[in-house]
């Protein structure tokens, strides 16, 4: 073998996938079409946000790269949802985005062990009986061999752009599709299907009036994404934000039938959480406005992001609909909005480590399996990644489950149910969310990368420092009584003398006090230390509720069932049901009862079948 | 799935009465051969014995006068003979209907044996079946076996089992509404309100404060209004189990009142109570009747009063507590002698007891008292304004109009919606005192459990499918 694990593509899932196995001791190859865009970011300029930056830390919590990345190249810092409570609030931060690609290159050229090629993988070497991958084959004809494949081809395997009426083949505007691989996977009996998505325009900054617009500033106090940093440093860029208008939607309604999702040329399931503005005009006809974030794209350009106002509509439907925007008269574009479709694979196809169920040592992560987003992206290339390296060791794979990390919760929503519309992390789909805080993403995974052997040194001191802080900040808030004097001081004490600090907490007045007054101790500590100690204490109540709710989740999902149960054996499972199980073979029965079109009726049956046979 | 252990819950005995001991056999030996008598026990013209399981036709042919006939018979076809007992002698002339799997009841092989009623032939003929090795069945046993072979849903199960026990027509009525989806239509509309509500709560989880609503609290109304729908649904419950389990109704009143009188123009039935319990007169009958679909049990209690002639004080003594447990109480006045201390105590102590100022058509009686019945017992003048009475008060104001309206009749429902409406009332609070809306939504997602333990499972992606169909989100 040429190499153990061969990683296709150099986006957000192959960086992370390609870096956890070199790091993991195995030999690695990055094959890339263009190692000039490894770590480009195709559509918007940020990092994190809601469930996704909870991603983020807990790719980072594994040894992982990407918050190291946006640390690195931060342009502006916001805790979204500071108003609400903690499971929902997540960190997102506007990246430099030249800036991250060229930190994500030099990370990958950094890794030891790892190498980087230029060319375009075509196809895969299999075995002679078809069931284990044994390397790739390029365009330029070279067969590469390998142990293990790691496919994270993004937007690019038989990709396809949409403006209006033109089309090209391309992943990104300007860059050429991947094409070959996916007519091989469809070949190979692989359930591939299309997906499409889109981006919007960008528009030049100097041609735009900023100061009609409202002002987005970023949070004063920055913090890290990386367990690894202390603090969080950098440039800082302001976004804005505007709104189109009923002008707006009159020139969409008017062109509808020029943009080919409506005109039926795309035949890929877009996202519908992340629609285009001619999505919302016509699926929404009651509102008379639409909100648009505009967003740097850098330090060093005058590119100008419009969140909000994804488009395939023709370039000069763009073009005049979006200067009918404040601000916006004079507005340059210098790059249009569009659609792409693309070939992804049927993540039901796979097990929970993203191991392919018909080739093994075939690993897919990102967008190939139907999801969207960096972070999403990122956090199934360092499982693939992971698995890739344990299975060449001849170790049981890293499957997470859905109570410690929003990774397993996604993992094992992709694989039971498969992908139908390009898959986002959402806060809602993570049953124990108040347990999966973002900063809890360490406790929660930094001993997983320990045990795998992909946390360094450093981070294992660091996090072993950081349990023992917690544990005297503990401590410190429980020693400290509420006196009278305190109660004297702030009625909002009186209920609580000579309770303990940590017990007063549980109060959301005295919550929200700075529990560096009421005991200047916790001043020695992190903020973010103090914070998690607080947070843990004051929702203890809740979180256990949240165990309870799910428990039943537990108890299924602890009832294993055989990869290769024959379902059709089962007298009175709906043949719906043999059909969905079979396809998907679930390897718990709590996997089983999340399978959709499988009736719980049919869970009950399956669980009393288990009963019947011990 | 909670669902599973639960469908190991004896269901209701009625049919399966016989061959309760026996070996330790339990639901999941599902190849045994059972039998167990179908219809109720007690002498008719006819009585049917059912028979199932993989060897059943073949094994109820060995106690069979024409074996052949039996084995060769097609399902929906039937075989005439004559049972035979241990001694191969006949002890009866029956025709067996054969059923063939999957096309029965249970799924399996089926033999309903149609014999001549009366206990001892019944007796006899199940005799001779344990001979040739069947298991009694245990209570509900065929409706489990239904189910392990996927001839019905849990819900439906529920349903069969309360159907087969159902006593009244209108009982029958309720239990085929649930067969047919008639509660599983009401309880759709709440899990609606439910996932509507669950979708409010993850637009404020899944998207930032700059993109979705802030306020919470103008979730309040719909949170509101499912608790609402979940409680009346779980009262329904009375109404539900009063239809299958029949409601007791204590006649009660001062001795010489009339209660007797009136308890036998309720039966109307002259002659003696048949079913008397044991006990004397000063002491209390009972029998049951259909009080205009309901299934009641009517007692007549002792009279009420403080007796020194200790046989008669315990009977009041007993009467009491009857009143005490019983669905409804009617007390009897007689309209002659008027209200006496005594009543007034009892009616205080009983608030929702329904009146009756008896002999209201004799010379001497008195004008009748407002929130009073007017009834003859002599006559049957006032009998119908009485029954009516007594079920409104049975229904707690549901008054069923005989129609489609679904009930919910297992304690299980209704345990499922007052914790679901008790979740909801949970987030309320929590949204009131101004906790933030993830710890609401933990509220949220326990109603919506709870009330998936009847409904079957809400997935987040019902949530969000309601969430994209309802709001506009998304950059």
């Amino acid at each position: 073998m040429d190499y153990d694990v061969i990683v296709v593509g150099g986006g957000h899932a192959g960086i992370e996938a390609a870096l956890a196995a070199a790091r993991l001791g195995r030999s690695t190859l990055l094959v890339t079409q263009n190692p000039d865009a490894i770590g480009r970011m195709s559509c918007n300029p940020a990092i994190g946000g809601l469930s996704k930056g909870n991603l983020v830390r807990e790719v980072d919590a594994l040894g992982g790269q990407m918050g190291l990345l946006i640390d690195a190249t931060t342009i502006q810092y916001r805790l979204l949802n500071r108003s609400r409570g903690p499971a929902v609030q997540a960190p997102r931060a506007q990246a430099d985005k030249s800036a991250y690609a060229a930190a994500a290159r030099s990370s990958v050229e950094g890794q030891r062990g790892l190498r980087v090629y230029m060319d375009a993988v075509t196809g895969l070497v299999a075995s002679a009986d078809g069931a284990r991958v044994e390397g790739v084959i390029t365009e330029r004809g070279r067969r590469i061999g390998a142990r293990a494949v790691v496919i994270a081809s993004g937007t690019f395997m038989e990709g396809r752009i949409f403006i209006g009426e033109h089309r090209a083949a391309a992943g990104r505007l300007g860059e050429p599709a991947a094409l070959g691989l996916g007519s091989w996977l469809r070949a190979a009996g692989f359930p591939v299907g299309r997906m499409k998505t889109g981006t919007p325009a960008r528009v030049k900054a100097s041609s735009v009036d900023l100061g009609a617009l409202e002002l987005q500033a970023g949070d004063p106090d920055r913090k890290p994404f990386s367990f690894l940093n202390d603090e969080a440093t950098g440039p800082e860029l302001p976004c804005r934000i505007t709104y189109t208008n009923e002008r707006t939607h009159a020139i969409i309604r008017a062109n509808i039938g020029r943009s080919p999702l409506f005109s039926g040329d795309i035949t890929g399931k877009g996202p519908r959480y992340c629609p285009s503005i001619e999505d919302k005009v016509v699926k929404f006809p009651d509102r008379d406005r639409h909100q648009i974030f505009v967003e740097p794209e850098g330090l060093y350009t005058d590119e100008l992001y419009l969140n909000g106002l994804s488009s395939s509509l023709p370039e000069e439907v763009q073009d005049e609909f979006i200067r009918t925007m404040p601000g916006f008269d004079e507005a340059f574009m210098v790059r249009p909005g569009y659609a792409v479709e693309y070939d992804y694979v049927d993540p039901v196809d796979l097990y929970a480590s993203l191991e392919s169920k018909r080739m093994a040592g075939l690993y897919m992560a990102g967008q190939t399996n139907g999801t969207s987003g960096y972070e999403e992206a990122a956090a199934q290339g360092i499982v693939a990644g992971i698995n890739a390296a344990l299975a060449i060791a001849g170790e049981p794979p890293l499957i997470l489950s859905r109570a410690e990390s929003y990774i397993g919760v996604m993992i094992d929503d992709i694989v039971t149910l498969g992908a139908k519309e390009p898959y986002r992390m959402f806060t809602s789909r993570a049953e124990r969310r108040l347990a999966l805080r973002h900063d809890t993403a360490d406790r929660r995974l930094t001993p997983v990368g320990m045990r795998v052997g992909l946390a360094s040194t450093e981070r294992a001191e660091r996090f072993g420092r950081k349990l023992e802080a917690m544990d005297a900040i503990r401590a410190l808030l429980g020693a400290r009584r509420i006196s009278q004097e305190d109660a004297a001081r702030d009625p909002v004490f009186a209920p609580h003398v000579g309770e303990g600090l940590s017990r007063a907490l549980r109060d959301p007045r005295v919550a929200e006090m700075d529990v560096e007054a009421i005991e200047p101790g916790a001043g020695a500590y992190p903020e973010e230390w103090v914070t998690g100690v607080i947070l843990d204490l004051r929702y203890e109540g809740y979180v256990a509720k949240e165990g309870r709710l799910s428990a039943r989740l537990g108890k299924l999902d602890a009832t294993r069932l055989a990869a290769d149960f024959d379902y059709s054996t089962v007298p009175g499972l709906s043949s719906e049901s043999v059909e969905k199980l079979l396809a998907c073979r679930p390897l718990s029965l709590g996997q089983a009862s999340r399978i959709p079109g499988v009736r719980p009726s049919d869970v009950a049956l399956l669980a009393v079948r288990i009963a019947a046979r011990r | 799935m909670s669902s599973a252990v639960r469908a190991f819950e004896p269901l209701p005995p009625r049919l399966f009465a016989r061959y309760r001991s026996g070996m330790a056999k339990g639901y999941l030996d599902v190849e045994d051969d059972i039998a167990a008598l179908a219809t109720p026990p007690g002498t008719g013209a006819l009585a049917v014995v059912r028979a199932t399981g993989p060897g059943s036709v073949d094994r109820l042919a060995r106690a069979f006068s024409r074996p052949d006939a039996l084995r060769a018979a097609a399902g929906y076809t039937a075989a005439y003979g004559r049972m035979l007992g241990a001694d191969g002698r006949a002890v009866d002339e029956v025709v067996a209907l054969v059923f063939r799997a999957p096309a029965s009841y249970t799924g399996q092989d089926c033999v309903d044996v149609m014999c001549h009623g009366g206990q001892a032939t019944v007796a006899d003929v199940l005799d001779a079946l344990e001979v040739v090795g069947f298991r009694g069945a245990l209570p509900g046993e065929f409706t489990f076996r239904a189910f392990y072979n996927g001839k019905m849903d849990l819900s439906r199960a529920e349903a069969v089992s309360e159907l087969v026990s159902a006593r009244t027509s209108e009982a029958r009525a309720d239990a085929f509404s649930r067969l047919s989806g008639g509660l599983s239509r009401e309880l759709s509309a709440i899990k609606a309100m439910l996932v509507r509500a669950a979708a409010a709560f993850a637009l404020r989880l899944d998207y930032g404060e700059d993109e979705s609503p802030e306020d919470i609290v103008a979730e309040l109304p719909i949170l509101t209004k499912a608790r609402a729908a979940c409680e009346d649904l779980a009262d329904s419950y009375t109404v539900g189990r009063v239809l299958r389990d029949g409601a007791v109704v204590a006649l009660a009143g001062r001795t010489n009142a009339g209660k007797s009188s009136l308890f036998n123009r309720l039966l109307k039935e002259e002659r003696a109570i048949v079913s008397s319990a044991p006990g004397t007169t000063r002491d209390y009958l009972e029998a049951e009747l259909d009080l205009g679909g309901l299934p009641v049990r009517l007692v007549d209690t002792a009279g009420v009063r403080d007796s020194v002639d200790p046989v008669e004080a315990e009977g009041v003594r007993r009467s009491l507590l009857v009143a005490d447990g019983a669905d409804a109480v009617v007390y009897v006045v007689d309209a002659t002698v008027g209200l006496s201390a005594e009543d007034q105590a009892f009616l205080a102590a009983n608030p929702g007891a329904v009146m009756a100022w008896n002999k209201v058509d004799a010379p001497e009686a008195g004008p009748v008292p407002a929130g009073w019945i007017g009834v003859s017992a002599a006559t049957g003048f006032g009998e119908s304004g009485l029954a009516a009475s007594i079920r409104s008060s049975l229904l707690g104001g549901r008054e069923s109009d005989g129609a489609a309206t679904a009930r919910i009749g297992t304690a299980r429902h209704r345990d499922a919606l007052i914790r679901a409406g008790s979740s909801l009332g949970d987030a309320i609070a929590a949204i009131e005192s101004g906790e933030p809306v993830d710890m609401a939504a933990v509220d949220v997602a326990t109603a919506l459990e709870a009330l998936g333990e009847i409904t079957g499972e809400t997935t987040s992606e019902d949530i969000l499918e309601s969430l994209f169909s309802n709001f506009c989100v998304g950059k």
